[in-house]
């Protein structure tokens, strides 16, 4: 004998069409943010992954996440920062959990943009410094490279970095002078080192 | 080489990237070495700089959105992917309404015992004993029955969702995904009706009442008139 269970529907007609409605409104405001928030979730991603693939699941993630948990969103204008939060957390995880790292590796050795040279020389010189400061930049503490991303990505003032961290505009011009010195730090032996009398 | 008494200052200067400021500056005017080695630090920034901008301002794959999009479909989609299974589930409620009518039926033959009846629906109650508080009083089947014969889609829609129904249990979900089919209207209530009691129900068992037959005995002070007659007679 097969066990049945009663079913009392909860919600009348009406309930679920103003709940259909509620989705599709939700949908196309979200949509309109993805357009204009999509490409720095990749960007933040990237920054960490350093590899195309890697970031493009990554971002695409941290979007379907960010969709999943959109109506708890209550200030729908921090929808930008938190999208971000989204995206640098998951790529560190995704950096941590190192499946992919031969292969990151591996693709990370061709460059996928290089700039204008004078010659062969300087575009191997350049590539080698980038790679360096690729890896110098991995090691940097996760508050001060996530800062250092966005101060470096086009558009993004010092005050608007504080509205998307919810920091002060000190401590991200702070954050900034401290991973500069530290990259600096790091790099100082691959370019020309400052020795002292 | 800088002097060693500035080194930390140029570092700093160079990291922070605004203006020379008072002892430094006076320094570097008089001191050769330390203005080279500032340069060289700046160099350094500037090329720490420019990289973090290659770094951080890739080309955005054109694919990337088009593929949240698309999983942001199929999301959705899944949403209403226990729609084919609203066959079997149809059928499923199409035995259940039926068992509720052949019990409505029954109750509300002609000729019954009204006594019987009320007592044979005060019953189910207690076979069902999840009624929801906010659930409108059934008080007669036959009441219930009527409501599936209400012409407007939306209504008998709604008289559906207010009945509490019997389902195989782990089924619930899908059970909801046919209702969500009811509801965007993309099937009647009354057509599935219609079309699924054509089936044959042949997992329908229901044992035949054990009645004992009902005997007729003749009461022992009434003469024989007509009941309409001694009525008369009464009044």
């Amino acid at each position: 004998m097969q066990e049945l269970v009663l079913d009392q529907p909860g919600r009348t007609v009406g309930e679920e069409l103003e709940h259909g409605a509620a989705q599709a409104e939700t949908r196309r405001e979200f949509e309109e943010r993805l357009v204009e928030c999509g490409p720095l979730a990749y960007r933040v991603a990237r920054g960490v992954l350093r590899n195309t693939a890697d970031a493009e699941d990554v971002a695409q993630e941290a979007m379907l996440r960010a969709y999943r948990q959109f109506d708890r969103l209550r200030d729908r204008t921090r929808f930008r920062a938190w999208l971000v939060r989204i995206a640098f957390r998951l790529a560190l995880d995704r950096l941590r959990s190192g499946k992919r790292r031969e292969l990151r590796d591996t693709l990370w050795s061709q460059p996928e943009y290089h700039p204008p040279a004078a010659n062969a020389e300087d575009i191997a010189a350049s590539n080698e410094f980038q790679a360096h400061l690729e890896d110098a930049l991995a090691e940097l503490p996760e508050k001060l490279r996530l800062v250092l991303l966005l101060a470096a990505m086009e558009g993004h003032t010092i005050d608007e970095i504080a509205g998307t961290l919810g920091i002060s505009a000190g401590t991200v011009k702070s954050r900034i002078f401290y991973a500069r010195r530290q990259l600096a730090e790091k790099l100082r032996c691959h370019a020309n080192t400052i020795k002292t009398r | 080489m800088p002097c060693k008494h500035y080194k930390d200052a140029l570092i700093e200067a160079a990291a922070g990237g605004g203006e020379l400021q008072g002892d430094l500056r006076a320094h570097l005017g008089g001191c050769a070495e330390c203005r080279a080695a500032f340069e060289q630090e700046r160099s350094l920034v500037a090329s720490i700089d420019a990289g973090l901008h290659l770094t951080a301002n890739p080309e955005v794959p054109t694919s990337l959105l088009p593929r949240v999009r698309a999983q942001l479909n199929d999301l959705s989609a899944s949403r209403r992917s226990w729609v084919p299974a609203w066959a079997a589930l149809a059928a499923m409620a199409a035995l259940v309404l039926a068992v509720v009518a052949v019990r409505g039926l029954r109750q509300d033959a002609p000729g019954q015992n009204p006594q019987s009846g009320a007592f044979a629906h005060a019953d189910l109650p207690a076979k069902i004993p999840a009624v929801a508080a906010g659930a409108p009083p059934q008080t007669n089947s036959g009441q219930r029955m009527n409501k599936h014969r209400l012409p407007a889609k939306i209504q008998a829609s709604a008289s559906i969702e207010h009945l509490p129904v019997l389902l195989p249990a782990g089924q619930k979900a899908a059970f909801d995904a046919w209702l969500d089919g009811l509801r965007r209207g993309k099937m009647k209530a009354n057509d599935l009706l219609a079309q699924k009691s054509d089936l044959p129900l042949q997992d329908l068992q229901i044992s035949p009442l054990d009645l004992s037959p009902i005997e007729m005995k003749p009461l022992a002070n009434v003469s024989g008139e007509s009941p309409s007659q001694g009525g008369d007679a009464r009044r």
